[in-house]
C-alpha cells in the first residue's frame, strides 16, 4: 500500500471492520430479523434508538421464524461498544471513484459520509455489511427519511432488479414510474395522487424489477416527503399542522401513519414511465416522450446519487425507458385533478 | 486540437446507450452526460465504429469549409469532454468515405452538436472532505460566499 493511496488505506479499514464484527458479542447488540421486498436479513444494532428508526420508516414484510438470512448488517456506533471512532478520510481529497474502483477490486463495496463520519461497508461474497458511527443518534440528515439506503442498493442488486431515484403512482395494481431530478415535481405529484386516493410504492426511491414480462416497483421505505406548501395543496392545513417539524431539506417527512389512509402497496406492476412538469393550468396533459429523454431524466440521478453502480444503474434505465411507453405529464395547480388525471391514464394503459 | 486516426470511446468512464436517434453518453468520472441527436448521433456512431476522424472531416469538406470546421470542432469538444480519446489499436478502420455520418453531412449539410447537461455534475466534483455544509453533509456543497 502506498503511504499516499487513501483508496487503499479505506480498504484495509474496511476490512478490519468486517473482522472485527466476525466476533463481535451479539448478545450486546439489538437483533432484528428484517424482510425488504422479500429479501431476509438480519441487523444487529448498537443504538435501540436506530433499530426503531428503521422499523418505524423501512417498508418491511412479515418473516418466519424458518427462513434464514441472506445478509447480517451490523449498524454500530463507537462509543457504544467502546471502539476507536471511526477514522477520519485517509488522503487529503475524497475521490469517488477511486474509491470505488479500489472496492471492487477487493470484492467490497462501501462509502463514507464525511461530515458525519460514517463508514458504510459491505462484501456480497460474504452477505455482511458494517456501518460505523461515532455515537449513538450520530447518523446522516437523510437516514429518516430513508434508513439504510446504501445497503438496501447492494444487497438488492442484480441484473434485473435496482434501487431507483423514481417515485411511483398506481391503482387497483397497476402503475407508472415518476422520474426526473431533485425539485422536478416527483414528490408533489405522488402526494397529490395519494391525496386523491391512489397508491404508491414511494415518492422518491423504489426497487425496481425487469422481470420477463413486466416491470415492477415495490416500496423500500414508509415515508414520503414534502415541502409545506406542497402538503397544503395536497391535503389542505389540517395534515400539514400535525407533521413533525421540518428536515433538512425544509420538508416534512410523512410517516404512512399519518396520512388519512395508508397509501403503501407491496407491488405496483409499472405500465408507462412519466416525466412530471410543472405546467400549472387547470388540467394536467400526457404527451408521449422519446425514450432517450425519459433516460435523460431517470438514469443520472439515479445513478449519480447512490454510492457506486453507476454503470449498472445506467444500463438498468436504458432498458426501462426502451421496454416502457414514456410520457411527459404537464402538471396542472390542482391536486385533486392530478390525481384524478394520472387515475385515468393508469386506467387507460394497456 | 490535431485530429488524427481513429478515436474508440473512454470506457469505462464513458457510458453510452444508442435510442436509434439520439445516444445519450454519460462521463462517470465528472458526471455530465450528453445528448446527441441527429448527425451527431451517426457522427458518435461512426467514431465508435472506428472512422479515422481526420478522414470524416475531409470526406465532409466538399459540403463546404464551414461545415468541416464545424465537424472538427464537434469532434474537438468530444476529445475535450473526455468521451473520446485516440484508439489504442494500430489497426486502420475502414474507409472514411464510406462512414454513414459523411453520407448525412454531405446531403443534410447540418453542422453537428451536442447537448450537454452538468446538473449532476455539482454532485460528482463535490469534495465532501471540504465543499461540504458541515451541519448538512455530502452531497450538499457548501455555499460558495
Amino acid at each position: 500500500m502506498r503511504p499516499d493511496d487513501p483508496a487503499a488505506e479505506a480498504v484495509a479499514y474496511g476490512r478490519s471492520l468486517l473482522a472485527a464484527v466476525a466476533v463481535l458479542d451479539r448478545t450486546r447488540l439489538t437483533c432484528l430479523r428484517l424482510n425488504s421486498a422479500d429479501l431476509h436479513f438480519d441487523a444487529f444494532f448498537s443504538d435501540p434508538g436506530y433499530a426503531e428508526l428503521c422499523v418505524r420508516n423501512l417498508a418491511l414484510r412479515s418473516r418466519s421464524e424458518a427462513s434464514p438470512a441472506r445478509v447480517r448488517l451490523y449498524l454500530l456506533d463507537a462509543e457504544g461498544l467502546g471502539w476507536p471512532r471511526p477514522a477520519p478520510w485517509f488522503g487529503e481529497r475524497f475521490d469517488r471513484a477511486q474509491l470505488n474502483a479500489a472496492l471492487a477490486a477487493a470484492g467490497l463495496r462501501g462509502t463514507y459520509l464525511h461530515d458525519p463520519r460514517v463508514w458504510q461497508f459491505f462484501d456480497p461474497a460474504q452477505g455482511v455489511g458494517v456501518q460505523l458511527l461515532r455515537r449513538p443518534g450520530t447518523w446522516p440528515a437523510w437516514e429518516s427519511g430513508g434508513p439504510l439506503r446504501a445497503f438496501l442498493h447492494w444487497m438488492h442488486a442484480s441484473d434485473s432488479v435496482s434501487l431507483c431515484h423514481a417515485g411511483t403512482v398506481g391503482v387497483d395494481g397497476r402503475g407508472v414510474l415518476l422520474v426526473g431530478a431533485g425539485g422536478s415535481g416527483k414528490s408533489g405529484t405522488v402526494l397529490a395522487a395519494v391525496a386523491g386516493g391512489l397508491d404508491t410504492a414511494g415518492d422518491d426511491y423504489c426497487l425496481v424489477g425487469q422481470a420477463e414480462n413486466a416491470v415492477w416497483a415495490r416500496p423500500l421505505f414508509r415515508i414520503l416527503k414534502q415541502d409545506p406548501d406542497g402538503v397544503r395543496r395536497a391535503f389542505g392545513g389540517s395534515l400539514a399542522d400535525r407533521l413533525d417539524p421540518l428536515n433538512w431539506q425544509g420538508k416534512h417527512e410523512i410517516h404512512a401513519s399519518r396520512l388519512p389512509r395508508d397509501p403503501f402497496v407491496d407491488s405496483l406492476r409499472i405500465v408507462a414511465v412519466v416525466v412530471p412538469r410543472i405546467g400549472g393550468g387547470r388540467t394536467s396533459a400526457f404527451r408521449p416522450l422519446e425514450a432517450a429523454r425519459a433516460m435523460r431524466a431517470l438514469a443520472p440521478s439515479s445513478a449519480f446519487q447512490l454510492p457506486d453502480g453507476e454503470r449498472q444503474g445506467i444500463v438498468f434505465a436504458a432498458a426501462l425507458c426502451r421496454r416502457l411507453p414514456c410520457y411527459e405529464m404537464s402538471l396542472s395547480d390542482n391536486a385533486a385533478e392530478i390525481a384524478a388525471s394520472l387515475e385515468g391514464f393508469v386506467r387507460g394503459m394497456p | 486540437m490535431d485530429l488524427k486516426g481513429s478515436y474508440e470511446v473512454a470506457a469505462p468512464e464513458v457510458v453510452d446507450e444508442d435510442f436509434g436517434g439520439e445516444f445519450v453518453v454519460l462521463n462517470l468520472r465528472d458526471g455530465r452526460y450528453f445528448s446527441l441527436r441527429g448527425v451527431a448521433a451517426t457522427l458518435w456512431r461512426d467514431v465508435r465504429g472506428g472512422y479515422a476522424v481526420d478522414g470524416i472531416v475531409a470526406a465532409a469538406r466538399p459540403a463546404g469549409d464551414d461545415l468541416a470546421r464545424g465537424v472538427e470542432a464537434f469532434l474537438t469538444g468530444l476529445v475535450e469532454a473526455g468521451l473520446i480519446r485516440p484508439r489504442t489499436s494500430a489497426a486502420d478502420g475502414p474507409a472514411a468515405t464510406e462512414a454513414a455520418s459523411v453520407a448525412e453531412l454531405l446531403r443534410e449539410r447540418v453542422v453537428p452538436v451536442f447537448e450537454a447537461f452538468d446538473d449532476m455534475a455539482e454532485l460528482i466534483l463535490s469534495d465532501p472532505i471540504h465543499d461540504v455544509e458541515e451541519d448538512i453533509g455530502w452531497p450538499v456543497r457548501r455555499d460558495a460566499s
